[in-house]
């Protein structure tokens, strides 16, 4: 044994230390290797992290009241992980069952071959309800318990291995068509896509809609922090009260189907501050559903006609001129005039709506008969430069800037255009041959029912962000007549209501208000059995807490403002007072003293 | 001479050998206690990571089911079942005739004011996991040290 130079015990130790240090170059040589790199690298990018896109809760809508206009609703995404698939008869089955889907479908998308990167996962149906997934868990868990000796030799165990659900929020509206021209909508059905439409949801989508925020996620628990929220987009309160709102609505429609219109538009407006308390329109879409769109809209009726369409108004249009003969001093309520049936102008002849001469009138009796020839006259008295400096006070021919998507305007010819001619003063002092929108002429007009002042109609009341809440401030954008004139002028056509005997008076409420009857020009000139019928009025005379202004589109049943769309204000302002918690005039207002 | 004394002052044989084994397996025992150490503390973070990232699903699911609860009350309560709700008890709106004002002093009137307003997600600090949660053993030693050589040499490392 004298030849090995090693005892045994050596000997082992030496090979152990040779294992060992073979192991630790091994591990070594394998660390540091490109191949290893390029896989270490692969795997963090596919495995360490995943990237998810966090959707920020959209802001809810509410009326003045705290009522909500919109919300969100939970729903679920149902997919299919394809690799994970191991019955898909179940699938298909439970899916055919519980969501009324087609089972030929889902078994040819279940059955689908896995391939990664292509085709991995298919989403099978979406916007699924709460108490569908409960039921659907409730199979799955069903399925879990079927004891192994219950399947046949040969059968596969049911299950739902594959089927997964994820959860999100959908736009939703309480109140489905309610005020639905004013809320517009969110097109949630478009996940990645989707935007608002119309109304404030369109208006104030940059606040609504917070921001989207994209993360890495880590898929190593050692990494996890804690996940980030995309913080939730600012809620908003209209100034809209949805019991009138909804009110008028209601009104608006049976109106509109009583009279054979082709469509009705009602607002109220709070004329010290601007805001907007109701704006019905017809038709109205409800926003639940809204991709029923096309099927009531087509492509030329507006979304919101109070502010996306513009007509000629006719008489009501008289209140403007009225207004600006007394702000000039050119006429005062007891002006005389003599009416003998026509005046000409521009050389056309202008005729009274009945094509009757009304004789020894004041400008009370002028306005009470709605008298064109009349108007006409003093139109002229005030000239051009000071009627349409007057109009353009009023803001018409420019755009309110109301916050709701989708206002037009049209432009006001003016003295100096090509399309303006000498005859124009005559006819846009009676409402023809100038366009407004509603919600123009209702700013305007609430001028008249501020004392002069004229507030920005808005929607908007406040908002409410982190917790905090915003008010809007009433802003006034301009001052067409002094406060005498205002208040004349409501008393005037306080009076000439009465005198009338309007169908507009409300009992035991004094109103002032003026209708309007305009016919609608044709590809061959004006139609007199195709009118805009309108009436705009405002009350308590003695301090008046609102406007409304309605319009009937082509009314059938009778042409008339004073007959189709006075009955319609009365209706509207009797139950105006009442959810506005207006006493009547001259009541006596108990005092209740302890 | 001196050979042979040295020779007595050698330690015996196999108590080197047992220095030298105490060595070893002190240093397998502090590698073994650092590496428990370290593995207690990254299973304590895991934990506490999967905690927190369960927390937040269930955080989410709440404010789901809260959003859902809020547009359900608005269903509940809209203009036309409320409306509906209000004529089958025998409600109905009355018109002025049938309607008294009284002035009551001090009640200044319905209030347009949301004196609830919809509660929003509550901005936490930027994370709200304590660093021992986060930290690195490394991390955590470094820190620590530097802590008790500041208490040990109080504002010198300042």
């Amino acid at each position: 044994m004298k030849w090995f130079p090693f005892s045994r015990t050596t000997l082992v130790g030496l090979l152990f230390s040779a294992v060992g240090i073979t192991i630790v170059g091994q591990l070594l040589r394998i660390n540091v290797s490109s191949v290893t790199r390029t896989f270490s690298e692969n795997a963090n990018r596919v495995y360490e992290y995943r990237r998810e896109i966090i959707y920020p809760e959209r802001g809810y809508i509410y009326d003045r009241w705290g009522h909500l206009l919109a919300g969100n609703q939970e729903v679920y995404e149902i997919g299919v992980d394809l690799n994970s698939v191991t019955n898909p008869e179940s699938i298909a089955s439970v899916l055919e069952e519980v969501l009324d889907l087609d089972y030929g479908d889902i078994l040819q998308e279940t059955k689908k071959e896995y391939e990664q990167g292509v085709s991995e996962y298919i989403v099978l149906a979406n916007f699924v309800k709460p108490e569908d997934i409960a039921r659907l868990e409730e199979i799955r868990d069903s399925y879990w318990e079927i004891p192994s000796s219950e399947i046949k030799k040969g059968e596969r165990r049911p299950s739902l291995n594959g089927l997964t659900w994820k959860p999100h929020l959908q736009r939703t509206y309480p109140e489905n068509d309610v005020g639905g021209n004013i809320v517009g909508f969110y097109a949630f059905r478009d996940m990645v896509k989707g935007k608002p439409y119309f109304g404030v949801e369109e208006k104030y989508d940059d606040i609504l809609s917070g921001s989207t925020i994209e993360v890495l996620v880590p898929n190593n628990p050692n990494l996890i922090e804690e996940l980030p929220t995309a913080p939730p987009g600012a809620s908003l309160v209209l100034t809209i009260d949805r019991e009138i709102q909804s009110n008028v609505e209601s009104v608006i429609d049976r109106a509109v189907k009583q009279n054979g219109a082709v469509s009705g538009t009602a607002i109220v407006i709070d004329p010290e501050t601007g805001e907007i308390l109701a704006m019905a329109t017809t038709p109205r879409l409800n926003l639940n559903e809204y991709w029923k769109l096309t099927e009531q809209f087509d492509e030329s009726t507006p979304f919101n006609r109070a502010v996306g369409a513009s007509f000629e108004p006719g008489s009501v249009f008289k209140v403007l001129t009225m207004a600006t003969a007394l702000d000039t001093g050119k006429v005062t309520p007891n002006t005389p005039f003599l009416d003998t049936g026509t005046i000409t102008i521009g050389g056309i002849s202008i005729f009274n709506w009945d094509r009757a001469a009304w004789g020894p009138q004041t400008m009370l009796g002028c306005m009470q008969h709605s008298l064109n020839v009349c108007l006409t006259w003093v139109a002229m008295q005030i000239g051009n430069q000071d009627f349409y400096t007057y109009l353009q006070n009023f803001g018409i021919g420019k755009k309110t800037n109301i916050d709701l998507a989708g206002e037009v305007t049209w432009p006001l010819s003016v003295p100096g255009d090509e399309n303006w001619w000498e005859a124009n003063l005559g006819t846009n002092s009676f409402g023809q041959g100038v366009s407004v929108t509603p919600i123009q002429f209702i700013t305007a007009i609430s001028a008249i029912a501020n004392d002069g002042i004229m507030m920005s109609p808005h929607v908007l009341k406040s908002v409410i962000d982190e917790e905090r809440q915003y008010d809007y401030s009433p802003q006034i954008i301009g001052n067409p007549i002094s406060k005498e004139t205002a208040r004349t002028l409501t008393d005037m056509l306080a009076v000439s209501l009465e005198e009338e005997a309007s169908n507009a008076l409300v009992p035991n409420y004094r109103v002032a208000g003026k209708t309007g009857t305009a016919e609608i020009a044709g590809p061959y000139g004006y139609t007199s059995n195709q009118t805009n019928a309108s009436f705009v009025g405002w009350g308590p005379v003695a301090d008046p807490k609102f406007v409304v202004f309605v319009w009937l589109e082509k009314p059938s049943s009778s042409p008339w403002g004073s007959i189709v769309a006075s009955p319609v204000f009365s209706e509207i302002v009797q139950n105006l007072v009442t959810y506005m918690d207006i006493p009547p005039d001259g009541t006596q207002v108990g005092i209740s003293e302890r | 001479m001196s050979t042979e004394k040295n020779q007595a002052f050698q330690q015996a044989p196999w108590r080197v050998q047992l220095q030298i084994l105490g060595m070893v397996l002190l240093g397998f025992v502090t590698t073994a206690l650092v590496a428990s150490i370290y593995l207690n503390v990254s299973a304590q973070t895991a934990a506490a990571a999967i905690e927190t990232e369960s927390l937040s699903f269930t955080r989410d699911t709440l404010q789901r089911q809260n959003a859902s609860l809020r547009t359900e009350i608005g269903v509940i309560t809209s203009a036309r079942e409320m409306r509906k709700r209000a004529e089958e008890l025998g409600f109905f709106l009355p018109d002025a005739e049938s309607s008294h004002y009284l002035l009551i002093k001090g009640y200044p009137g319905k209030q347009t004011k949301i004196t609830a307003p919809p509660i929003t997600q509550i901005e936490l600090p930027e994370s709200i996991l304590k660093p021992i949660y986060t930290q690195s053993l490394w991390e955590w030693l470094y820190e620590n040290l530097v802590d008790f050589r500041m208490n040990q040499y109080g504002g010198l490392l300042k």
